[in-house]
């Protein structure tokens, strides 16, 4: 897999609409038009799915069994094809999970490196805690709907120096339940490190939920972010994201390097004339 | 170092209506009242914004006086919202805020001036030495939580 390359305004949260593909093409098509360049499409994955397979692990050997694991994973490539020029098309995990020890059973799981992105939902404090600390994520996601997370200052702080991004999803603040305590955990990121790693996505899965970059940049203001910040959620940070997502993938740091051929043409041509003219 | 500035409100209450009702001023209806005024005027975002680090501290029947916590930068919306209330758990009332603090040992100190004025002010009026004593019992008598602070 090569690195990609990415740009313009990210949402690296996209979910599939009642896991139809077919129901994707609109939202997508929807997303280009409003000027996002960049995507990552969403699997949700609670750990029940690893649960049933534990029982299992005990009789026979681990790290086979576990390997075997097979998620459904959305076909890509297909959407890549279709939206070619238009959209780079990332595909990304969210793993909702209450106890830590379960992490170790998706790391060996072998569909786990078809995933760009791997987002952790924890469901429970201590798993947000295991989550900052060690835990070889990129994102951590804090869902509204589950119990209500105290974060502080050395755990955010940790998390931040592993590189450790946390998202806001702006869908929540379409819905009137979990308003509150969407601007409430962002607050509490701007109140513990400044708002440093933080990234916005829309997690949305309707074409109505989508929202232009530049409201969101506006909107951004709502959640202890200013404005330079507000740009980097959806610009910069992403990238960086996505960049230290490679780096987890291969265990190296990625950077990218350009071709710039043209540009010493261009001087060449350029100190041509030159002689040219001395001549 | 980064730390977190707090500020503590200290406002007294009066209740309005002339009913002798006994009165119940509870922390938990304290926070409820306050919660309610700040929806009513900020919405989701102001109740959202003070969540964080919020809480009744203290709350005295007898002199009825209050202090609430919160987070420095909310706090603004608090100052703005606490002297509109005018209904705490079904009783009409009038709050004014006394101070505004960054410690609740600086919130207790001034308290503890304001309640001494009070009393200079009524100790004339009072004939015998035992009403006196009654008065300065009264508006004097701080709970523990206050003793540990001054």
């Amino acid at each position: 897999m090569d690195i990609r390359e990415s740009t313009g305004f990210y949402d690296l949260c996209v979910n599939v609409p009642e896991n139809k593909i077919q129901n994707l093409y609109p939202v997508l098509s929807k997303l280009c038009e409003y000027g996002f360049k960049t995507i990552a499409i969403n699997t949700d994955i609670d750990e029940s799915v690893l649960g049933t397979n534990k029982k299992k692990k005990k009789k026979s050997g681990d790290s086979e069994i576990s390997q075997g694991i097979v998620f459904e994973t959305i076909d890509i490539e297909n959407i890549r094809k279709e939206f070619d020029g238009r959209l780079k098309i990332f595909n990304r995990i969210t793993f909702f999970c209450s106890d830590f020890a379960k992490t170790h059973i998706l790391n060996h799981c072998s569909s786990l490196k078809k995933y760009d992105l791997y987002a952790f939902a924890p469901k429970t404090q201590n798993a947000l805690q295991c989550a900052c600390t060690h835990l070889n994520a990129d994102i951590i996601t804090l869902r509204p709907n589950l119990v209500s997370f105290k974060l502080n200052k050395k755990l955010y702080d940790q998390a931040i120096e592993r590189g450790i991004h946390f998202e806001i999803q702006y869908v929540d603040l379409l819905n009137v339940e979990f308003r509150k305590t969407t601007i409430h955990y962002s607050h509490l990121f701007h109140t513990y490190g400044k708002s440093k790693n933080v990234i916005l996505s829309s997690g949305s899965d309707d074409i109505k939920t989508i929202r232009n970059p530049y409201d969101l940049i506006n909107l951004a203001c709502l959640l202890g972010l200013n404005e330079v910040q507000a740009k980097a959620s959806i610009l910069y940070q992403c990238k960086r994201l996505l960049l230290r997502a490679e780096r987890r993938h291969r265990g190296k740091a990625a950077f990218i390097i350009k071709d710039c051929t043209k540009n010493r043409s261009v001087i060449e041509e350029d100190s041509q004339c030159v002689k040219r003219l001395k001549a | 170092m980064v730390r977190f500035k707090n500020r503590y409100i200290a406002f007294e209450i009066t209740f309005g209506d002339k009913s002798k009702k006994p009165v119940q001023l509870k922390v938990t209806t304290l926070h409820n009242a306050i919660q309610q005024k700040v929806q009513r005027l900020y919405g989701d975002f102001g109740v959202a914004a003070i969540k964080a680090g919020f809480t009744a501290k203290y709350c005295n029947i007898h002199t009825k006086i209050a202090i609430v916590k919160c987070r420095h930068g909310p706090h603004k919306f608090l100052i703005n919202a606490i002297p509109i209330i005018n209904d705490i758990a079904g009783r009409l009332v009038s709050v004014k805020i006394l101070y505004v603090g960054a410690t609740m040992k600086h919130c207790f100190l001034f308290i503890k001036k304001f309640q001494q004025q009070k009393l200079e002010q009524v100790w004339n009026t009072l004939k015998t030495e035992t009403e006196r004593e009654n008065m300065k019992d009264a508006l004097m008598t701080l709970t523990p939580a206050m003793k540990d602070c001054t």
